[in-house]
């Protein structure tokens, strides 16, 4: 027999309601990552696994998640990874520099390596064609670059491209509070195009990056 | 119950679904940022940042307390001095050049002087505490930077608009005080920004006062060095998507301004200005376009050091400019810079009679009458990047000068005044329009072949315009020629109709070391200049008294003759002590040797700086601030023998500075010229202030010592 209770269904709706603010809010604060590049075709989508027993050393959202002392106990966590669907593995994210060789591939916080999700569906090979990517990508906004501009801020620029290298779109993602520089630094992103080729294969999701330009 | 259900489970998935999206908009791959540093020398060759030299807001508050002369503060400087004016009218020269082949901009728009004795200097509308920075760029400047200069540009810029970044409103400022104990001087500024995000408005106001001042040694005091001003200006910024957008407006107040080495002090200047900017960012490039109108009226006569006597005079001068610049990336290698722009000075220039007197009137004397000189100029530059490591500036410029003046008329046509007379009718029955096509070009390479090493090669060829005073002042009579002339040397300057435009070659380089972690640097800058038809002055006549008496003073007119400037300076800094953030010591040191030649006479140039050495001990630890100068400067014993110019020994002078910075306030205290040594200012001129009280003609002396405090507080 069903349960009418008032209480129970509330309870179970709140807590649904607090599984899914918790996990949007999860996905809000997680730093960016690279996604998923092969494989199949899902979108790629951070999944913080809400598992219990973790070390001491996990990262901080899942942490929260525990503090909250909600997540882990409900079969809403298992409701979550279906409805998020792809049960794609957390990669282990990169800092926003690459500054360090390609390679160091420590996880960063906020992202849980989970080994319960599934294999990596990140072979080797694939990681250093997407880095050599990026670097190419890099490297020719940086030529590009504005020049002697006097004046200091830092402007945060979000831009897509094509499976072409062409640039779909570019925006301002966080503004300097100057608006010269706003547009000085997404007219140089403008004027890089055409963008080098990306890898084959690599899905359309994948091609949206960020960059920061820093005027000092 | 069921539709409940139901509807919990359309919201549940709902709000699932809008989950993807969210993270979808978190897949964005971040790169690693790009750094656009503007101290990167060859990605701003534009403003040649090797050659070139700036000076920043905190090397101005250092010395802010002991001068109100923005002209001497750039004698820190290397290759920079200043020809002494008033008090807070000094001239600059760059590598030999003097002011009227410099182009000074303010705010980036230029300012003509509007007196016959160069009072009212651009730099003189300028405060020390109120500018943010200044940049000096010697000839090689690239045409961009601005035409009717041979000389280099002067550039200064007071702070940029600041916008609040949080959300709120921004509310920001200076306020300051000195006391200076020679001179008993005194003043005070303001500056304050009150803004949002896209507003921004700043007030920034002045006053200062001092008297004369005395010389070092025994040497006494020095007449005519006393001075007042008080400045005044509101600017406002907006913000838009359209761009920034600027207005600032100010006025400008000088109650009187003695001149030790002009036969008068200025007794009165009054300048207002209006200036707008617009600076605007597109997918295809950049706008800048700038519009100011100047209105000055400027006054002379003698105040007390040189009374008993009048004569009063007066200038007039109304100056509209207008610039537009385009930017205008055309590939990731290269850009063309264009531009063109609109400068028209009107200038009235006049004696009334003086009651009383046979010799002065009973006609005004017009020295000048509504002269205009308009200027319209155009460039193209194409800048290059070709690698990180190379840069390439390329430009050329045309400038259209067309000059013009009304006729003249002299205080009367009786014997008193017959040299004049006779100056006046020859001066009337010519056509004074004038017109010069000045062309200009310039190159500019800059190499750093590796970290830390800067090279910068430039050539360029400038052309200048001679100024109203050059070629329309007329006057033959001792008095009314030694009206006219800014070169403090007591003579008497007359114009020239027939001058030509000047005409320079320049090369220069440079070469900077840098080592890591601002370690050390080393800076090297040799150059060579070679103008055709410099304007320089050749002899008329001795001037007599009015009893026909021998004065030590001669009279000369301009005239285009040949002249070469060479040098070289130095400069660089060690880094003795590294205590971590706002804790080190560090000397710094600079060097500057030139050389200028008058190549038709084959004698040494007027006014030419002889080689100076500065060092300087800083040293920073916690809120404590010390620091010790010394600055030998050699005998300049190449003189102009033409302008009578006398030798001035070698010296060196010591100050020592003290400052304390508590929270937001810093209290300085400095004691300039420690050991009071008396000398005679190399670039100073004859002391004429202290020759009519005294019948002593003398050169100017260097200030003795003073102990200068400052008080400034920042929110």
């Amino acid at each position: 027999m069903r349960s009418d209770l008032p209480v129970a269904r509330l309870l179970a709706f709140g807590g649904s309601l607090a599984v899914h603010l918790l996990v949007i809010a999860a996905v809000a604060t997680l730093p960016d990552h690279r996604s998923e590049p092969y494989g199949d075709h899902s979108p790629a989508l951070t999944v913080v696994s809400l598992e219990p027993v973790r070390p001491a050393a996990k990262p901080t959202p899942v942490r929260k998640a525990e503090e909250l002392g909600t997540s882990s106990k409900l079969p809403s966590s298992t409701l979550t990874k279906r409805v998020l669907g792809n049960e794609a593995p957390v990669e282990s994210g990169k800092s926003s520099a690459i500054s360090s060789p390609p390679e160091s591939e420590k996880p960063q916080k906020g992202v849980v390596p989970d080994q319960d999700v599934g294999p990596s569906h990140f072979g080797d090979d694939s990681d250093k064609t997407l880095r050599a990517y990026e670097v190419a990508l890099w490297r020719k906004i940086d030529a590009n670059r504005p020049r002697g501009i006097n004046l200091s801020g830092s402007v945060l620029v979000a831009f897509k491209l094509s499976s072409d290298g062409e640039l779909l779109f570019a925006n301002i993602s966080q503004t300097s509070g100057n608006v010269l520089l706003d547009k000085i630094a997404l007219r140089s992103v403008r004027l890089t195009a055409p963008f080098p080729r990306p890898p084959k294969g690599m899905p359309d999701a994948a091609l949206a990056f960020k960059i920061s330009i820093n005027f000092r | 119950m069921n539709s409940k259900i139901t509807s919990l489970r359309i919201l549940l998935a709902a709000s699932s679904a809008l989950l993807p999206l969210a993270a979808h908009a978190q897949e964005a791959t971040m790169l690693p940022p790009v750094e656009a540093d503007a101290a990167n020398p060859t990605d701003s060759v534009s403003t040649a940042p090797v050659t070139g030299r700036e000076l920043r807001r905190d090397d101005i508050r250092r010395r802010q307390n002991s001068t109100s002369d923005t002209g001497d503060l750039l004698r820190q400087l290397p290759g920079v001095s200043a020809n002494s004016g008033g008090g807070f009218s000094s001239m600059p020269v760059v590598r030999g050049l003097t002011e009227q082949r410099l182009r000074i901009t303010v705010d980036g728009s230029p300012i003509d002087f509007a007196c016959p004795n160069d009072m009212n200097s651009p730099l003189s509308y300028t405060v020390p505490q109120t500018i943010q920075s200044i940049k000096v760029v010697p000839g090689v400047a690239p045409v961009s930077m601005g035409g009717d200069n041979i000389g280099g540009v002067i550039a200064v810029e007071s702070a940029g608009p600041r916008f609040a970044t949080d959300g709120g409103m921004l509310v920001t400022g200076e306020l300051s005080t000195f006391y200076r104990s020679n001179g008993d001087g005194f003043g005070g500024s303001a500056q304050v920004t009150l803004a949002n995000a896209n507003l921004s408005a700043t007030y920034a106001g002045s006053y200062t006062e001092v008297r004369q001042y005395k010389a070092g040694g025994d040497l006494g005091l020095v007449r005519s060095t006393e001075y007042a001003k008080t400045d005044h200006a509101l600017a406002l910024a907006l913000q838009t998507d359209a761009g920034l957008f600027r207005l600032k407006g100010g006025y400008h107040f000088s109650p009187y301004e003695g001149f030790a080495n002009q036969a008068m002090d200025m007794v009165s200047n009054k300048s207002w200005f209006v200036n707008a900017r617009y600076d605007g960012e597109f997918d295809w490039g950049s706008v800048k376009f700038t519009a100011d109108y100047r209105d000055t009226d400027h006054e002379m006569n003698f105040l007390e050091d040189k009374l008993p006597g009048s004569m009063p005079m007066n200038t007039e001068v109304h100056t509209f400019s207008t610039a537009l610049k385009l930017d205008l990336p055309v590939s990731s290698r290269d850009k063309i810079r264009l531009g063109g722009e609109y400068h028209h000075q009107w200038l009235n220039d006049y004696w009334p009679p003086v009651s009383g007197n046979m010799m002065m009137g009973p006609n005004t004397f017009v020295n000048i009458n509504a002269a205009h000189r308009k200027r319209l100029g155009a460039f193209a530059e194409w800048e290059a990047h070709w690698s990180d490591r190379l840069s390439s500036v390329v430009g050329a410029r045309l400038d259209h000068v067309t000059m013009n003046a009304g006729q003249v008329q002299p205080y009367s046509t009786t014997m008193m005044n017959m040299d004049d007379a006779m100056a006046a009718t020859a001066f009337n029955a010519v056509d004074h329009a004038r017109t010069d096509n000045n062309w200009s070009a310039s190159a500019l390479v800059s190499y750093a072949p590796t970290e830390g090493v800067a090279i910068e090669l430039g050539y360029a060829h400038k052309t200048r315009s001679p100024n109203i005073y050059e070629r329309y002042t007329w006057g033959r009579g001792a008095m009314s020629s030694r009206m006219i002339g800014w070169y403090g040397d007591g003579n008497g300057y007359v114009g020239n109709l027939n001058l030509k435009p000047e005409r320079a070659d320049t090369i220069g380089a440079a070469v900077e070391f840098k080592g890591a972690d601002d370690a050390w640097s080393l800076r090297l800058s040799p150059y060579y200049t070679h103008v055709d038809d410099y304007i320089d002055a050749v002899f008329v006549r001795n001037l007599t008294n009015m009893m026909g008496m021998p004065t030590p003073f001669v009279q000369l007119q301009f005239a285009n003759q040949r002249a070469e400037f060479y040098g070289v300076d130095l400069s660089g800094h060690i880094a003795l002590w590294n205590g971590g953030k706002d804790a080190g010591t560090r000397l710094s040191g600079s060097l500057s040797w030139g050389h200028g030649q008058n190549l038709s006479d084959k004698a040494p140039l007027y006014h030419q700086m002889p080689l100076n050495v500065k060092v300087a001990l800083d040293h920073r630890q916690g809120p404590l601030e010390a620091g010790i100068d010394l600055e030998w400067v050699a005998e300049k014993n190449r003189v102009d023998v033409t302008r009578n110019e006398l030798v001035t020994k070698s010296y060196a002078l010591v100050n020592l500075r003290l400052a304390y910075n508590l929270g937001p306030v810093k209290l300085s205290v400095e004691a300039e010229n420690l050991f009071d040594k008396g000398y005679n200012l190399p670039l100073g001129g004859m002391s004429l202030g202290d020759y009519k009280a005294t019948g002593v003609l003398r050169q100017v002396p260097g200030r003795g010592r003073s102990v200068n405090f400052g008080l400034s507080a920042s929110f």
